[in-house]
């Protein structure tokens, strides 16, 4: 343990010695340290950003999408869809129908969503103020809603508290109960439950039909979370069981979660880590080039005082860590000063409005893996760099050296 | 028993182009705990290669050398580092101190290599030595800053700060004037008097020479006893 010890506060003494040459030196190795930290950050951050958007958008691994045409009573095949899922013990399944509802005081179009509670869950989607909805909502006969962050604010509904409501360009009024965190920024959207859409399509005239969505037609949407492992099988039985139940109905189902695109090439968070991993590398390399260069140029000036040591009792290998460790003691020190730089940079506004740009609405806490391997990365720089000079050191002769 | 016992030692260097160097020729040589021994040479005359070799640096080519008891022939060179480390102190005649470090660092080194609990004492026993050696009031200062009869005392604290049972001083008062140099030598003498280590002092300075109580010449690399030298009192 003392051994070790001693050998720390020898290398530390040392580049004390040194501080001027070491700093010089040193700089190339904090700048490219803070790079690579900077580059693996960012990485990790839009792969984070994009699992987010995946999940909100698309929802968990395995979600499919299935697809109900051709039957008439949007109510069987709701029934259907549930009876079907409740057999395999599937919690995440909801409708998902999208329309267009014009409200009245609004500049804004929100989109509108026909959904069942689960949908909130299964995409991860945060209650910022009141509640979510519940399946009783389906039978009030005063519809609610839940909005967006955005579409609130839009509104100027700032609580749920004082029940606001939303009237619809058809005079229908809509009680908001509950507001939820914005997917991406301004999102503007309304959630109901599904039964309330298809009740509200039935009773009004089609032309004022503030729920009417040209692009639905007759054809039904469902979302569907079903376990990761042997997913595409339960996928398959769902459809199957459907299509046995429905016989008139066309029946598909397909992936959409961010597992569907998976044969598609990696995600632009790893791209990203690797383009700007390579050119801090090639940094790295140039600053350890110049670490290596100068250590040199001291270590033959410095034989004599190797000489010294070994006469007093350091021992060839000492000699070696020593020099070793004076060069990995000052890359680590270059690299957490790279790293505390990337970590201080990453808290200021000006990155901050740099995310909110690509669509993150809360930033991340800085990634503590990019941290770590730029730590890591620095000593091994620094033990890459040092084994040259220290293999020069150990091979000088204390007899020549000491001079007598 | 004897700290230090060479027989028959002979160190010979192999040059490429010319017939072998023989440095040393069949020395026999024992230091005792506590002894006092010089030896005289001129240059060339393979004095400091003998130093080497009583100091663990340098092995012989033949002959028998025990230190400590201990046939040298059987230590690896880590064993040989370490009983070099333990038990013996260095003195140069150009000081040898690291440049850039303070007096304190500088006799704080050897205590880096001790891996033992003085190694967390170190600076405290660097201080105290330095104020044995009469520098207590320039502990902090780098060496380069201290005169020549200073750097001698400070390169005199590192020898002794570990307290080897062997000092080997190569010359000790060559780079000092004669008052200095003596006040180096009564120092030397007084602190391996106190910490009971064998002090062998290689020297072309016959007074420096003198002090010690047992002599030796050394001439082209055969060790003999040293007559007793005309009006210098032994």
């Amino acid at each position: 343990m003392t051994r070790l010890l001693s050998l720390f506060v020898d290398a530390w003494e040392q580049l004390k010695l040194q501080r001027v040459r070491v700093l010089m030196s040193l700089i190339g190795v904090t700048v490219a340290v803070a790079a690579l930290t900077s580059s693996i950050a960012l990485g990790n951050i839009m792969s984070r950003v994009n699992d987010d958007m995946m999940l909100r958008s698309s929802g968990p691994p395995a979600t499919y999408t299935v697809s109900v045409s051709g039957v008439e009573d949007s109510g069987a095949v709701l029934e259907t869809f549930e009876d079907v899922t409740g057999r395999y013990g599937i919690s995440y399944a909801s409708p998902l129908v999208t329309f267009d509802p014009m409200i009245d005081a609004s500049m804004m179009y929100p989109t509108g969503y026909g959904v069942h509670p689960s949908y909130f869950a299964m995409h991860a989607l945060d209650l910022v103020e009141g509640r979510s909805l519940r399946d009783q909502d389906a039978d009030r006969l005063a519809p609610v809603a839940v909005i967006s962050e955005a579409l609130a604010e839009e509104l100027g509904i700032g609580s749920t508290v004082e029940h606001p409501t939303i009237l619809l360009q058809d005079g229908t009024e809509v009680l908001v109960v509950g507001i939820i965190a914005n997917r991406y920024p301004s999102e503007a959207s309304l959630y109901v439950m599904a039964e309330i859409y298809f009740e509200s399509m039935q009773t009004a005239e089609p032309q004022q039909d503030p729920w009417f969505d040209a692009g639905s037609g007759d054809m039904l949407e469902f979302r569907v979370s079903v376990p990761a492992e042997g997913s595409l099988e339960f996928a398959r039985r769902i459809v199957s069981d459907l299509r046995a139940e429905l016989p008139d109905a066309r029946v598909a189902g397909y992936r959409v979660d961010a597992g569907a695109y998976a044969d598609m090439g990696p995600d632009p968070g790893f791209i990203t880590t690797l383009v700007l991993g390579a050119v801090s590398v090639a940094i790295l390399a140039l600053g350890a080039l110049s670490l290596v260069n100068i250590a040199v140029v001291t270590v033959r000036y410095r034989i004599r005082e190797f000489g010294i040591r070994r006469a007093f009792g350091a021992s060839r290998r000492r000699i070696f860590l020593g020099v070793m460790m004076e060069s990995i003691v000052g890359t680590f020190v270059a690299g957490l000063i790279g790293v505390g730089i990337v970590a201080v940079l990453y808290r200021s506004p000006v990155v901050g409005s740099m995310f909110e740009g690509i669509g993150l609405t809360a930033l991340p806490p800085f990634p503590v893996e990019a941290a770590v391997i730029g730590i890591l990365t620095s000593i091994a720089t620094g033990a890459l760099a040092g084994m040259i000079p220290a293999l020069i050191a150990v091979r000088s002769k204390v007899i020549d050296a000491i001079q007598f | 028993m004897s700290l230090v016992e060479l027989e028959d030692v002979t160190r010979t260097i192999i040059l490429r182009d010319a017939p072998p160097l023989h440095i040393l020729q069949g020395v026999d040589l024992a230091i005792e705990s506590g002894a006092r021994v010089s030896v005289v040479g001129r240059s060339g005359s393979g004095k400091s290669t003998l130093l080497n070799i009583l100091g663990l640096v340098d092995t012989p080519s033949t002959g028998f050398m025990r230190f400590d008891d201990r046939p040298v022939r059987l230590m690896n060179a880590k064993e040989r580092d370490r009983m070099r480390g333990d038990n013996v102190g260095f003195i140069f005649q150009q000081f040898n101190l690291i440049e850039g470090l303070s007096a304190t660092e500088n006799v704080a080194m050897p205590l880096v290599y001790c891996g033992d609990v003085r190694f967390w004492r170190r600076r405290d026993l660097a201080r105290e030595m330095l104020d044995r050696v009469g520098l207590g009031h320039r502990l902090d200062a780098p060496v380069t800053t201290l005169s020549g009869g200073e750097q001698q005392r400070v390169a005199i604290a590192r020898a002794l700060v570990r307290s080897p049972r062997l000092i080997l001083a190569d010359e000790p008062t060559g780079a000092l004037d004669i008052d200095t140099g003596e006040a180096i030598m009564a120092l030397l003498d007084a602190i391996a008097e106190d910490i009971d280590a064998a002090l062998v002092v290689i020297t072309h300075d016959q007074a420096v020479a003198s002090r010690a109580r047992t002599r030796y010449a050394l001439s082209a690399g055969v060790l003999t006893p040293a007559e007793e030298p005309a009006g210098v009192p032994g």
